[in-house]
């Protein structure tokens, strides 16, 4: 090694060593940011999916024990006598006995109820503390066309109706959904379809319920329908106005519409959607409940700069 | 002496021209006329509300209540009782109303064509319409029934026929393998409730021999005798309205969601963008000849051969007569 060598590589050395070292040190930093948020990630998964399965097995008990109450009204009439005052006095049963409940309707086939009545279909609901009758005889909203009386007598099994505002005269602004079940007579050789028993539940409870899930202070919860349409939001103009599908395309986050496909399926998961606030990233954790199809999509920012 | 004679010839005149004025003007110098959509507000209707919005109404010197449509208020209904002037429904239901005997005109023809269509999901291996057959298919009970049952009479089609008064839930839950749906609403909360478009095939009545025109714009022949000149003032600030809607869609979408939340139904920017977009494709021709708000013989010619071949009409009403090009 000749001297005018020696002479270089004493200067290039000490700036080699430190390139190095601050290649090293970036390096480390880099990968304690990828470790710091993958443990983030994955603390923020764990605790999440313990959350929602702690909610959501607590939501299914309460919506099994409303299913049960039409279904066992099914079974009595399928082996009882029909007539005004017991049909009645099974209505005033269920609407006082359950605080879930909202409404009760027994909605008869043209002509089940009695030879010369085609619409039959006596409602009870609860209004500023006391219980109403609807006129059971009333045609006007065309009930053997409508959803909570079609879709179960179509496919001859009960159903949760799609959420909705009922804003009629008689119950004011509230949201409901319906259970519905069908009931059947048998003639001899065979079951004949009857009728529909539909129970009317508000959310307001479940809404309440669903408000205070969350894991830090900015992240919140969104219950969701089977067809993805929001029910309880913080946000005051998303329910009944957003799915996760509309929301998707309105906020340009695209993963949000794959993640209501996958609940749709009766999948759960965690996926970071992108920026909802347009700021930071956002997490979801989400889960089905498989009783009635809904979804429960737990919603987390990025809090912490890696 | 001679002012007070003046005065009292001026009275006089005054007072003999009070009754040659079929519609007087109300204290703010607009004539007052009500209409009804044939639906819940949405942007189906956004040339009529960004008329009011922006006053065009008013530059055309009236002053428009837009009453609130849907199930419960049949239009044809309020403007034979008078408690309507105008009414915007299709142009199916005026013509069959026509051939009852009811003393309907159309005014103005707003959409050039119908956004009809049959829907089916490709996993029910639906793909042609030989595919109908021994299916079960959904209908509204009460809109445009003479269309969907005349498609399936027209193509031969066998089928159990579910009539229902909302098309979305009844499909998604697959209670009907088919359903009729409008490609400027329901086809859109379809998507939003997270059906692909690549999962369904659509088959819109004009691509089957039914390009029928759409929402026009209807009143009593009594209304139009009484004061034509107040029926083409209202013809002309509701094509003023569209024009003014698709040039400004940002702030119509602003309207039509502000006036669906007063009105309890549900709103977002999406849907009602998809709405507006379709809308403008309905309001203009594909026939460059055809102007904005004109019902063309030959659309009409085909409308009365389809009801009156498949037995919805019993006669023809006249274009002449049911018809006036008053833009």
């Amino acid at each position: 090694m000749t001297m005018m060598n020696i002479k270089i590589v004493k200067r290039v050395l000490p700036v080699a060593v430190v390139v190095v070292v601050a290649a090293v040190l970036f390096a480390l930093n880099r990968y304690h940011g990828i470790y710091d948020r993958y443990s983030w990630k994955n603390h923020i998964q764990e605790q999440a999916e313990i959350k929602l399965n702690g909610e959501v097995t607590r939501i299914q008990k309460i919506i099994m024990s409303i299913e049960q109450i039409p279904r066992n009204l099914s079974y009595v009439l399928e082996f009882s006598r029909t007539e005004k005052e017991h049909i009645n006095f099974l209505l005033e049963a269920i609407v006082q006995n359950n605080a879930e409940v909202f409404g009760t309707c027994i909605a008869f086939e043209p002509y089940a109820f009695d030879k010369d009545t085609m619409y039959y279909a006596p409602y009870l609901f609860k209004k500023n503390g006391t219980y109403v009758y609807s006129d059971p005889t009333d045609s006007s909203d065309h009930y053997f066309n409508s959803d909570w009386y079609l879709i179960p007598k179509v496919l001859k099994k009960p159903v949760w109706i799609e959420p909705y505002y009922d804003v009629g005269e008689s119950s004011g602004k509230i949201v409901l959904t319906t259970y519905s079940v069908p009931f059947y007579s048998f003639n001899g050789t065979g079951e004949v379809f009857k009728g529909i028993i539909a129970v009317d539940i508000s959310l307001d409870w479940l809404s309440k319920l669903v408000s205070s899930i969350k894991l830090i202070d900015s992240s919140y919860t969104l219950l969701v329908s089977e067809s993805g349409t929001i029910l309880s939001s913080p946000n005051p103009e998303w329910p009944y106005n957003e799915s996760v599908f509309s929301l998707a395309v309105e906020l340009d986050l695209p993963r949000l519409r794959e993640v209501g496909r996958d609940l749709q399926k009766g999948n759960s998961g965690f996926v970071n959607i992108g920026k909802l606030d347009k700021k930071r990233d956002w997490w979801v954790y989400y889960m089905p409940i498989p009783e009635n199809k809904w979804g429960l999509l737990l919603l987390v920012p990025e809090t912490q700069n890696f | 002496m001679l002012n007070q004679a003046k005065n009292i010839f001026l009275l006089m005149g005054l007072m003999l021209l009070i009754p040659l004025a079929p519609c007087r003007p109300q204290e703010n110098g607009l004539k007052k006329i009500t209409i009804l959509p044939s639906w819940v507000p949405q942007a189906q209707f956004a040339g009529y509300y960004m008329a009011k919005e922006k006053k065009i109404f008013e530059k055309y010197g009236l002053d428009v209540e837009i009453l609130p449509g849907g199930y419960t208020h049949d239009v044809i209904t309020a403007l034979q009782n008078g408690q309507v002037d105008f009414g915007i429904t299709f142009l199916y239901t005026g013509v069959i109303e026509r051939a009852k005997g009811t003393k309907l005109l159309n005014i103005g023809q707003v959409l050039q064509h119908s956004g009809i269509m049959f829907v089916a999901k490709k996993k029910s291996g639906i793909h042609s319409l030989a595919d109908f057959n021994g299916k079960r298919i959904g209908i509204w009970r009460s809109v445009a029934t003479e269309l969907t049952t005349g498609f399936l009479k027209k193509h031969n089609i066998h089928a159990e026929i579910i009539p229902f008064n909302n098309a979305i839930n009844v499909f998604l839950k697959s209670a009907v393998d088919i359903t009729v749906m409008m490609n400027y609403n329901e086809y859109k909360r379809l998507i939003d409730s997270g059906v692909d478009p690549d999962e369904i095939t659509v088959f819109p009545f004009r691509d089957y021999g039914m390009r029928f025109p759409g929402d026009g714009l209807y009143c009593m022949e009594t209304t139009f005798k009484k004061d034509p000149d107040m029926c083409k003032k209202f013809v002309r600030a509701s094509l003023e309205g569209w024009t003014y809607a698709f040039a400004h869609a940002e702030e119509t979408l602003e309207v039509i969601n502000s006036i669906k939340e007063h009105a309890n139904v549900p709103s977002n920017r999406s849907h009602s963008g998809w709405m507006l977009d379709r809308m403008q494709e309905m309001v203009h021709s594909p026939d460059k000849n055809v102007p904005l708000g004109f019902l063309s013989k030959s659309d009409y010619d085909h409308l009365v051969s389809f009801l009156y071949e498949n037995k919805f009409i019993a006669n023809k009403p006249l274009y002449i007569d049911f018809y006036k090009d008053i833009r």
